[in-house]
């Protein structure tokens, strides 16, 4: 029956997890599940600015209730810098992933300490087309065109049964523009006819 | 709060987003409700909030008393550039089914505009 089969699969599921937690253990969870780590108070009193995210959301050891992730923040005045912004996995409510650009606050006491915008992230990702686009919109920004190319060789890969071929992953721009910048530095008398030849051609093979 | 008050919608402006997101915060939209309340803004954008609650919730609250049964909602309009050098404004959140027809309803007419 459906009761006895929800309560036979809680019962399982809780066992996976170590059974029931103590009264003291559940408050403690539910205590650092809510707490806010100070981010309310950034977002009413903290200066308005934009971040971009330099990687992607990471689980910290021996805290199960946050996660980090590197963001550049840009200040309203004064040259960027980036922090690992840590933020309490609860108040999660859109994605974040390198190359995205969001709404953040700057705590007026510690320029350190920041808190993303949740609802104006949504919103940018609605803007962007839906959560896909988004993070597709901010690996290309972030990887170039390689993100893409290596996910796409990947499904083909799977698609026709084989493996591996998959190009690097790498932050390089494309090949044209990389053989432009060749030209440039050839033009420029500081590579040699074989060395811009050597080059090219190895441009060339990573196509 | 319920996946289905979730909703998108596009608006246009002919102004550049800085000035149309001042515009909105000055003289808020017609479309949201009077009990609402700015509680956020970003570089290029804008959030509002508001509670309803519904008379069934009121009565088993004791008229709210028990500070329980309120739907919390919030909607944010965000302003990005578009290629006539006026704004595109996308509006997204959760709001109650009246709110939302009055988006819908403003934002008919609207290139791309409506609710998703």
């Amino acid at each position: 029956m459906g009761l006895f089969k929800d309560m036979k699969n809680i019962r399982e599921t809780t066992a996976e997890r170590g059974g029931v937690p103590s009264l003291g253990d559940v408050r403690r969870d539910i205590h650092a599940t809510f707490d806010d780590r100070g981010e309310r108070e950034i977002l009413q009193t903290g200066i308005t600015a934009m971040g971009v995210v330099r990687g992607f959301p990471n689980v910290i050891p021996g805290d199960r209730f946050a996660m980090t992730i590197p963001i550049e923040v840009h200040p309203p005045e004064g040259l960027p810098y980036t922090i690992d912004y840590v933020f309490p996995t609860v108040r999660m409510q859109a994605a974040l992933s390198a190359g995205m650009e969001v709404p953040i606050k700057i705590s007026k006491d510690d320029p350190q300490r920041i808190a993303v915008q949740w609802d104006a992230q949504q919103a940018a990702i609605a803007a962007a087309g839906g959560s896909m686009a988004a993070v597709q919109a901010g690996m290309a920004k972030t990887y170039g065109g390689a993100a893409n190319a290596a996910m796409e060789q990947a499904m083909q890969n799977l698609r026709q049964g084989t493996q591996g071929n998959v190009p690097p992953m790498t932050s390089q721009p494309d090949a044209r523009s990389r053989i432009e910048k060749l030209d440039q530095l050839k033009e420029a008398g500081l590579i040699d006819d074989a060395q811009y030849e050597a080059k090219k051609q190895q441009i060339i093979d990573q196509i | 709060m319920a996946i289905s008050t979730s909703f998108s919608a596009q608006f246009k402006s002919a102004d550049p987003p800085d000035r149309a997101l001042a515009q909105w915060r000055a003289t808020r939209p017609d479309w949201l409700p009077p009990k609402s309340k700015e509680i956020q803004d970003s570089y290029n954008s804008v959030t509002w909030e508001w509670r309803h609650t519904s008379l069934m919730m009121r009565l088993v609250t004791f008229n709210g008393l028990l500070a329980l049964g309120a739907s919390v909602y919030r909607v944010t309009a965000l302003f990005a550039a578009d290629e006539l050098g006026g704004s595109k404004i996308t509006v997204n959140g959760m709001a109650d089914v009246k709110t939302r027809e009055a988006i819908q309803h403003a934002a008919l007419g609207f290139e791309a505009g409506g609710l998703v």
